[in-house]
């Protein structure tokens, strides 16, 4: 009885701290509600701006099916939590070709979302990128 | 002679490695329960400053979901008018979530997120503690709120009100704080699920440091939107002993282009 309730405090204090901890992952002011939470495409274009800025950055792409060029637009994490995954604000350069993993807008319209770990290509260069930090 | 002997011998052994397993049991609980346990009495007999940056605001079933409030698990008890305050807000996070191009999240155009959506927000803010106030200043808006903690009563009306991080009177109960927050802002959500509040409502809060942890709960109090005063999961944050803050402003002008360049088209509508 007395290791239940020690198995039972213990699993409930990892819970709290589990809860604690992936929080502020999603602290973000609420678009993710827009994307495929569970679906990643990969994005392959050139950089026409990045923009570098509270509290969401965003990274626009000319992308090319066809012969025919569209903009392809990424929201982005605020710059804090950037910095804590290995961006700068210099990462993206305007003319730099990227391939980047998002998560699709459920409308099905070309923009999509990469605010934690999905994976970045940058001239044929892969971008070291991670989830860390605490807030 | 010799078999019972033997069993008896047995049962001794059986005793023994019983009784040991039990020692052993009674060890591991005892220095659990001393790792656990001892440093909150230690502290809990020096004085309480709350000084520092502390960060998190989790904790509680409200926070892991299955709850209609970030702020805890247990329903909270609307009245009527309350009910259709809360279903008339449509947010972008929780259980109701939409598209926030098609919802109302006063946020959504850079309003203030006031007092208590900041609270629970994640980001981290700092306590200065003085003689007769406690300051408390927010990274999410780069705001602050004072906490009077000189004795004065807390105000009936405040004709200069309501605001959106409230008016704030606080005083110790032995190593808690408790502040008494009034003239609170309503078109302000008290979380990111459109859980709302009045203008009349008055929230108690409680603040207690335990070592290098920091309790909260909220106690709302409003007949007009609650049957019954509600209290709040016990939410917690943690010191950041070498802790900073840094800026963080949702400047309407980026908002605007925000919005319209991706918050609305990942809609599927039109920027408005």
């Amino acid at each position: 009885m007395e290791r239940r309730k020690i198995a039972i405090f213990l699993v409930s204090a990892f819970n709290i701290g589990l809860a604690m901890v992936a929080a502020p992952l999603f602290a973000h002011h609420g678009t993710a509600a827009s994307y495929d939470q569970v679906k990643w495409i990969n994005v392959t274009g050139v950089v026409t701006q990045f923009i570098w800025r509270n509290p969401h950055s965003s990274l626009y792409l000319d992308t090319t099916q066809n012969g025919k060029v569209s903009s392809y637009s990424i929201e982005m994490a605020s710059p804090g939590l950037l910095v804590q995954e290995g961006y700068t604000k210099e990462t993206f350069k305007v003319g730099d070709k990227v391939t980047i993993q998002v998560h699709p807008s459920l409308a099905g319209t070309e923009v999509g979302e990469c605010l934690f770990s999905c994976q970045v290509t940058i001239n044929g260069q892969t971008l070291r990128t991670g989830r860390g930090g605490n807030r | 002679m010799a078999k019972p002997c033997g069993l008896a011998e047995v049962e001794i052994v059986r005793r023994i490695d019983n009784w040991e397993s039990e020692m052993r049991n009674g060890i591991f609980i005892s220095v659990l329960a001393g790792a656990l346990f001892l440093p909150l009495a230690a502290t809990a007999q020096t004085a309480t400053d709350l000084s520092g940056v502390w960060t998190g605001g989790g904790g509680g079933a409200g926070a892991a979901g299955g709850a209609m409030s970030q702020w805890g698990a247990k329903p909270l008890p609307f009245t009527a008018a309350g009910l259709a305050k809360f279903n008339a807000n449509k947010p972008g996070k929780g259980p109701r979530q939409g598209p926030p191009a098609l919802g109302n999240d006063p946020i959504g155009d850079s309003n203030p997120p006031g007092l208590y959506r900041t609270l629970i927000y994640g980001r981290p803010f700092e306590f200065i503690q003085l003689k007769n106030k406690v300051i408390q200043i927010f990274e999410w808006g780069k705001v602050w709120r004072v906490i009077y903690t000189d004795g004065r009563k807390v105000p009936d009306q405040l004709p200069a009100g309501p605001y959106w991080y409230g008016y704030s009177v606080g005083k110790w109960e032995g190593d808690t704080l408790v502040v008494d927050t009034v003239a609170l802002d309503s078109r302000a959500w008290l979380d990111e699920w459109g859980t709302p509040f009045g203008d009349d409502t008055r929230v108690q809060e409680r603040w207690r440091r335990q070592d290098n942890n920091l309790e909260l709960t909220v106690k709302l109090t409003d007949p007009a939107l609650l049957k019954e005063p509600w209290i709040s999961d016990t939410k917690r944050y943690r010191l950041q002993p070498n802790g900073e803050l840094d800026e963080m402003i949702f400047a309407p002008i980026d908002e605007k282009e925000f919005n319209s360049r991706i918050r609305n088209p990942a809609a599927g509508v039109p920027s408005r």
